[in-house]
């Protein structure tokens, strides 16, 4: 009797440490993801692209008549108020005198050349004294506080942007972009071959800071993003937690412990964050770039 | 036939479980080594032949453009014996029935054959006509995994325009034996492969009349290669050349030489645990035998059988259960050997892949099982040699037994008097136990060190493709492109996000240590491509300083905080010296990573990229793929998923196969094991156990008192097992770790359950055995014989 009953002990025993065992081996160990809430806040839709600065009260000042031209005194940088006199174009000039004597010595008759905006020389065409055609260019004056920005952007992303759009000039040495507003959408396309060396319709996007307090010249490189939609208010997630069934967008939401497929409706998006109208609430959690070996029901754990 | 043969034939009937347990582990000890020794050897020794046939190069370089009149200049420099200059670039392919786009690499051939470096083996078709500008060549891989055959036609973006062109041949070559896109780790033949053409049509296609942009050649007997090097890098830098390399770092070869020094490894250090182990069971054998023989060793000498008749005698056993173990080995090892290389075949292209076992290998094989046999029965021999036959005959002197440490730990009340005895008789004879244990724990080791493999590459495939890689589809610009393109690329269908890198090929120097390598820009909060560890932990660039992979860093043998000089091959050639502020081990590759803004600083340009990483929409994917197909300026376009596909269809079955050896062999190492020391103690004790069953124990309790001691024995073998499987994965890891991939250690639950399955099944079964025998136990016959 005793000898069954150890029998059917050991048995069972044995039945238990297999079944151990064997639900070890088989049992999934869980998926580790990175994850990320579904939360409120802000988001922004933008239209990136490269601009580049331009002065728009910018003057190139003319040779008025022709004629020998003074030296210029002023130097590329310097600040001229408006009526400044630039140089002088003496017409006629005495050419028997040696140049000791002419030197200081103005011809009553010379055109002065003044300067027509107060703004900073932005570049000298001719510093020297020498005799010069009437139209030639002399100098370029810009006035800084005008600086505005100008981006291509394709013709198909333009009909989203209007003037008083509001922009972010992103700058590489802070981490805070600089505001700015869409003056004008130019009402021309161009045809442009892209670097990736397509041809392209594209549209001038003129945009003007908000600040006054700017350290950009005339014809510098920035970035740019045009935000064509925002709100301060969405249900958003990370794009990199969507992925495509058939045409419907879905998500992984980890729910006590399991990866769960749901099928989400997707409104606004940019690069990085998308907006949940439907499938998911508040605090819910996503799983960002869901594995190959996770399916549905799958145990996960967050990293 | 005398008494001594009779006796031989009559043990050996007498043995036969044992001895075919023994023959089964020396088979699979010899098989492995001669499985693996054999594929080195085939491989080396195709590689070899392949390499002087057909002329492969030792010398290779890249240039922007250089006048053919270079070519001269070159082949003067001291130590270079031949110099072939070619065109090549990289093409986006357009082919049928596929929406990826696939990359070419086109290779210039002269336009009417002769024999050139780095020649081509044709395995079907014919070489391109001189006069016809769209005739190509292609490689054999990238022909089978597309089923193309002479006559096809595919179409090729060349230098921004489409050209249909027609396959007339399929080849080989030396330098592509390993066929991958240059960065590449992976095969991915489907959508990559070699197209040869004619030298006028290339040349005329990238304006390359009369220039060249690679150069390979060979050296003069003797000559070493860094001095040509060195040469030959003066001579090309001001034509833009990229740096000279050896064929060391000739991506093809690269490959090669890593597969077969793992292989060697492999082949030497696992064969020879299993032939330790091998020897080692024999010994325990051969050992108890002759302690279970005492009194017929004395009779023989009684009769007046010499010390020597007697120690052939017993060394002749060893030797018989051998040599039938080293034969099938060798057959097996064959076998598997010649499988083994056919299955490299898949993706190393050779033109023939001859499988020989060499003659020298079985000669070596044998000479090591027997050396083993030898080793074994030695000290077994020497102590049944040594007896005098008086003392012999007479039973062994019982031995001193006195309270062991079960009686004093008072533990004695608690078990049964069966449990009592196992105990005990553990307790008493610890030399022994520890033996059997040690025997018990190298062959589990075995099988756990063939599940580490396994789940190691597993883990690599999953850090490299789940946490490093995350991009659905990379593209590279054939020359830097403006920082603008990404914007450009992300306007493009189906493109939700994009990441840029830029990527210059440098001469690192440290000390008198250099190498090249491409210093990669990457963004420093990358989502798309990430730096990780080998522990999986993110590593995020400093906007400063340039991080390495640390192996790149053994190799330069710099430390964080020093300054690495980097000498840039490409634009202005800026030297710098940059403080090296983090060095990070990575599973895959050698880099040196810095912020792509500092990259640019460095280089003096202004925002310049040359390439990105892309995350996709998976709905607009065609259409993506179709717009990159016709870009002119993409040099290529990478996709990460099909690369792994292929990678799971080729590596993981190769990976598969070998655990699956190894795993098979430890088992039946397992099972010779314990079988054996279970028969051995029948043996020793077939006397006491009578003396029980005379005693009225039930054939259950003594089974019980035998099975009993194999069951704790087993079971403490298991966690040594665990132990010296770490050791042997942590000693082969360092073995096999290479430039290209370094093996993480990573033990699964699974590993040690299923090891744990199998030597406990093994020993099972092998107790099942026993027990058979136990039933049979003739109580007369064992309890007469000393009478």
């Amino acid at each position: 009797m005793t000898f069954t009953k150890n029998r059917l002990y050991i048995g069972i025993a044995v039945v238990i440490v297999v079944l151990i065992l064997l639900w070890l081996i088989f049992r999934e160990s869980p998926v580790v993801v990175e994850t990320a809430k579904a939360i409120r806040g802000q988001l922004l839709v933008t239209v990136d692209g490269e601009g580049k600065t331009r002065f728009r009260d910018k003057v190139t000042v003319n040779a008025p008549v022709s004629g020998k031209i003074s030296r210029i005194r002023i130097n590329e940088g310097d600040f001229i108020p408006k009526d400044y006199m630039i140089t002088d174009i003496d017409p006629n000039p005495p050419t028997t005198r040696p140049p000791s004597e002419t030197e200081n010595r103005l011809n009553p008759y010379a055109q002065k050349v003044y300067a027509p905006i107060s703004g900073r020389v932005l570049r000298i065409f001719e510093k020297s004294e020498r005799i010069l055609q009437a139209g030639t260019p002399i100098i370029e004056v810009g006035n800084p506080n005008t600086v505005e920005i100008v981006i291509d952007v394709l013709s198909t992303e333009a009909a989203q942007i209007h003037a008083g759009s509001a922009a972010l000039i992103l700058n590489e040495s802070s981490a805070e972009p600089t505001k700015a507003r869409v003056r004008i959408v130019e009402p021309q396309a161009f045809t442009k071959v892209s670097a990736l060396g397509v041809e392209e319709q594209r549209v001038n996007i003129v945009t003007e800071f908000l600040t006054k307090e700017i350290n950009f010249g005339d014809n510098y490189r920035v970035d740019v993003r045009i935000i064509v939609w925002q709100s301060n208010d969405v249900l958003k997630i990370p794009s990199s937690a969507l992925f495509r069934n058939g045409e419907k967008w879905n998500v992984f939401v980890l729910e006590s412990g399991k990866a769960r497929r749901r099928e989400v409706k997707i409104g606004h998006q940019n690069s990085s964050e998308s907006e949940v109208l439907e499938g998911l609430t508040e605090g819910e959690t996503v799983i960002l770039h869901p594995p190959n070996q996770l399916a549905d029901g799958a145990s996960a754990a967050a990293q | 036939m005398n008494a001594l043969n009779k006796k031989l034939f009559r043990d050996f009937w007498h043995l036969r479980g044992q001895i075919i347990a023994t023959a089964l582990v020396v088979a699979c000890g010899i098989a492995s080594f001669v499985s693996m020794r054999s594929t080195y050897d085939s491989l080396l020794k195709t590689q070899q032949n392949y390499y002087s046939a057909y002329r492969f190069a030792d010398v290779f370089a890249h240039l922007k453009r250089a006048p053919e009149s270079l070519k001269p200049q070159i082949e003067k420099i001291p130590g270079v014996a031949a110099v072939n200059t070619r065109v090549v670039s990289e093409v986006t392919l357009n082919l049928p029935n596929m929406s990826e786009p696939a990359q070419g690499k086109i290779v210039s051939i002269p336009p009417v054959q002769a024999a050139t470096l780095n020649d081509l083996h044709f395995l079907r078709g014919r070489y391109i006509r001189a006069d016809r500008s769209e005739e190509v060549i292609i490689s054999g891989a990238f022909a089978e995994a597309n089923g193309f055959q002479p006559d096809d036609s595919l179409e090729a973006i060349i230098n921004g325009r489409w050209r249909k062109l027609t396959i007339v041949g399929v080849a080989l070559s030396p330098e592509y034996i390993y066929e991958i896109r240059a960065g590449d780790i992976f095969p991915d033949n489907r959508r990559f492969g070699i197209l040869w053409m004619n030298r006028p049509s290339v040349a005329a296609a990238f304006q390359m009349e009369g220039a060249f942009n690679d150069v390979s050649l060979t050296l003069a007997p003797g000559a070493s290669d860094s001095a040509v090097i060195e040469n030959l890098d003066r001579l090309l830098e001001n034509y833009g050349g990229t740096g000279s390399y050896g064929r060391a770092d000739q991506q093809s070869h690269r490959f090669i030489s890593n597969e077969f020094s793992q292989l060697e490894v492999q082949g030497t250090f696992l064969p020879a645990i299993f032939l330790g182990v091998t020897a080692f069971l024999l010994h325990l054998v051969l050992s108890r035998l002759v302690s279970t023989q005492r009194e017929q060793i004395g009779l023989l000498k009684a009769f007046g059988y010499t010390n020597f008749d007697i120690g052939l005698h017993f060394l002749q056993l060893a030797f018989a259960a051998v040599s039938g173990g080293a034969v099938l080995g060798v057959l097996l090892g064959m076998y598997l050997g010649s499988a083994m290389t056919n299955l490299y075949g898949d993706y190393f292209h050779f033109p023939v892949l001859q499988y020989n076992a060499g003659w020298f290998v079985i000669l070596i094989s044998f000479v090591i099982s027997f050396g083993a046999a030898a080793l074994g029965a030695f000290s077994a021999v020497l102590k049944a040699v040594g007896l005098p036959p008086a003392e012999a005959m007479r039973p062994e002197p019982p031995a001193r037994f006195t309270a062991g440490f079960l009686e004093k730990a008072g533990l004695q009340k608690y078990l049964s008097a069966n449990h009592r005895i196992v105990l005990r008789n553990l307790s008493r004879q610890p030399i022994k136990a520890a033996l059997s244990i040690i025997g018990i724990s190298l062959a589990a080791a075995l099988l756990f060190t063939g599940f580490y493999f396994f789940d190691a590459v597993n883990k690599i495939i999953e850090i490299q493709f789940e946490q490093v890689i995350r991009d659905d589809v990379n593209v590279v610009f054939y020359q830097p492109r403006p920082g603008r393109t990404r914007y450009d690329l992300a306007n493009l269908p189906g493109v939700v996000k994009v990441e840029v890198f830029r990527s210059v090929p440098a001469r690192l120097r440290f000390g008198h240590r250099s190498r090249r390598v491409g210093l990669i820009g990457a963004e420093s909060q990358s989502d798309l491509r990430r730096i990780i560890d080998k522990n999986g932990k993110v590593f995020n660039l400093p906007p400063e300083g340039v991080v390495l992979s640390k192996s790149l860093a053994d190799v330069l043998e710099i430390e964080k905080g020093d300054k690495l000089t980097v000498e840039v091959l490409e634009g202005s050639r800026p030297v710098r010296e940059i403080e090296v502020t983090a060095t990070i081990d990575e599973l895959m590759g050698m880099n040196a990573y810095l912020d792509i803004h500092a990259l640019n600083r460095l280089m003096n340009e202004d925002d310049v990229i040359s390439g990105a990483y892309l995350s996709v929409d998976s709905l607009k994917r065609d259409k993506l793929y179709s717009r990159l197909k016709q870009m002119p300026s993409v040099a290529g376009v990478g996709l990460p998923a099909v690369t792994l596909e292929g990678f799971n269809k080729t590596f993981g079955q190769t990976i598969g196969t070998f655990t699956f050896i190894l795993v098979s062999f430890a088992s039946v190492i397992i099972f010779g094991v314990v079988y054996n020391g279970a028969r051995i103690s029948l043996s020793e004790r077939g006397r006491e156990l009578a003396s029980l069953r005379v005693l009225g124990f039930t054939q259950r309790e003594i089974a019980v008192i035998l099975l009993g001691e194999q069951a704790v024995l087993t079971l403490l073998a298991i966690p040594f097992g665990y132990f010296f499987g770490f050791v042997i994965c942590l000693l082969s890891n360092n073995l096999v770790d290479t430039e290209i991939l370094r093996l993480p250690i990573v033990f699964t639950r699974r590993t040690f359950i299923i090891t744990f399955i199998v030597t406990v099944l093994a020993a099972i079964v092998s107790g099942l055995m026993v027990v058979w025998r136990l039933r049979n136990l003739d109580l007369i016959e064992v309890l007469k014989t000393r009478e």
